[in-house]
């Protein structure tokens, strides 16, 4: 399957939260449990100032840091390049929320709150349930070139009201697979300008641990070998000399 | 034969407390630890048991210290001097470390109350333990505090300092059993051939210090 993405279109969402609700009937969700968020935010300045609350949640990142530091795999990649999430693998540990670079992911009793992807729905070709409820037609599913093509026509056509419009797809973690039409700086909506995956983490995963590992495989390996030959050498001197370690 | 006087007291009772205090609470966080880096152990991690496990293995760990400094104090402050002492002999023994690797303690350079290895292995571990206690608190404690990037970097610091640590266990282990040395940690006496063959230097101190009968409760330390 070719790459997939979700465009949210900022300019036409009516801030109705049925993308939210429709979110936690999918994933069964208890009320007080949320992937998608909405968030407060103004525009303008005074004495032109609009207040709007808007939707945030999973990004899906080409280059993951959720996934890089998830330590038991509840969180993965699809064919669809979305991000998806296996609640029953979750040990609740917090890194992705910690590594998350738009701080997304939260951790409530014991497991992450994050977007799945709807895996069962976007794997067979069918848009996610946030899209499929839209009514504004603010979110789109469709594949991910396309998606962007769209994203781009929008901003075009914004841009002669708001002149700041602008498609936000950050190339630092390899771009997203949620596309975002903004009609403002990413600033105005509490986004990162230049979020990146941080190199420690390529270090930790691709480095430290496979080195690591290979190490201490191969020194037990060596230290079982050695031992035999040393056990043999040390009792024959002790022997000759009559020392013994034990008291 | 042996008789009470070819016994020499090589570990103190807090030493040896501290020993297995370390021992047993570095054990469960590798353990448990390891849950988080073989992917085939993941399961064991969901649920949250092997965090609370590896969460009270910590507070052991980082009790190790304070426990030897209250109970042992001056055996505490000669381990980390010792430590960090390298005399030329030291020095010579590590030029001939391969043989005693292969089992051969005789014939090296003399060796004080802990060998030229031995300060190594202290002097290594010493640094590792700061480095993993202050990552792994930050990963505990200071998540919120702590940028995305700087987190990524005590992962790293961590598992660096772990594998560091992992390495000379099975190092430790390797000579413990080579050499037959478990016992003298378990009832913290050695033979007086052992101490003369391995730390005779050590041996000549305790005979000096035997000389002048007030000060023989040094011995241990």
């Amino acid at each position: 399957m070719t790459a997939q993405a979700i465009l949210q279109d900022m300019s036409l969402c009516m801030e109705c939260q049925g993308c939210r609700v429709a979110c936690q009937m999918q994933n069964g969700l208890a009320p007080d449990q949320v992937y998608i968020r909405f968030r407060f935010h103004e525009q303008g300045s005074y004495p032109k100032v609009t207040h709007h609350i808007g939707r945030f949640t999973c990004l899906h990142c080409t280059e993951a840091a959720c996934i890089k530091v998830c330590p038991t795999g509840a969180v993965y990649k699809g064919e669809t390049a979305l991000t998806h999430f296996d609640g029953a693998k979750c040990s609740g540990c917090g890194y992705c929320a910690e590594a998350c670079p738009f701080q997304i992911p939260q951790v409530k009793a014991d497991k992450a709150l994050r977007c799945t992807g709807c895996e069962q729905l976007t794997e067979n070709g069918k848009s996610p349930a946030c899209v499929a409820t839209c009514m504004a037609g603010a979110l789109s599913f469709g594949s991910a070139d396309e998606m962007l093509q769209k994203a781009e026509k929008r901003v075009a056509a914004l841009k002669k009201q708001h002149p700041n419009a602008q498609v936000y797809s950050p190339a630092g973690v390899g771009g997203t697979h949620l596309i975002w039409v903004l009609r403002d700086s990413p600033t105005v909506y509490g986004l990162p300008t230049a979020p990146e995956l941080p190199v420690s983490l390529g270090v930790w995963k691709d480095a430290v641990q496979p080195a690591g590992k290979l190490a201490m495989a191969g020194t037990l390996l060596l230290a079982g070998l050695g031992f035999v030959i040393a056990r043999r050498n040390h009792l024959r001197e002790t022997h000759e000399g009559g020392a013994k370690h034990e008291g | 034969m042996k008789g009470k006087a070819d016994l020499i007291l090589r570990f103190s009772r807090a030493q040896r407390a501290v020993h297995w205090l370390l021992t047993v609470s570095f054990f469960l966080l590798t353990l448990t630890g390891l849950v988080l880096l073989v992917p085939t152990l993941s399961g064991l991690g969901t649920g949250g048991i092997s965090r609370l496990l590896h969460r009270i293995g910590a507070v052991a760990f980082l009790a190790v210290p304070v426990c030897y400094a209250l109970f042992d104090g001056r055996g505490f402050k000669h381990l980390i001097y010792d430590s960090f002492h390298f005399d030329k002999d030291d020095l010579r023994w590590f030029a001939q470390m391969p043989r005693y690797v292969l089992g051969h303690a005789k014939n090296l350079p003399p060796q004080g109350r802990i060998n030229a290895g031995e300060k190594l292995h202290h002097a290594t571990l010493i640094l590792m333990y700061l480095v993993i206690c202050l990552s792994g608190l930050a990963l505990w404690l200071g998540k919120d505090l702590v940028s995305a990037s700087l987190f990524g970097w005590m992962l790293v610091a961590h598992d660096v300092a772990m594998f560091v640590m992992v390495l000379l266990t099975i190092g430790h282990l390797y000579f413990a059993l080579v050499y037959g040395a478990v016992g003298a940690m378990v009832t913290g006496y050695v033979t007086r051939a052992y101490a003369n063959m391995e730390h005779p230097k050590w041996l000549a101190q305790l005979d000096a210090a035997a000389s002048r009968p007030a000060r023989k409760e040094e011995q241990a330390s």
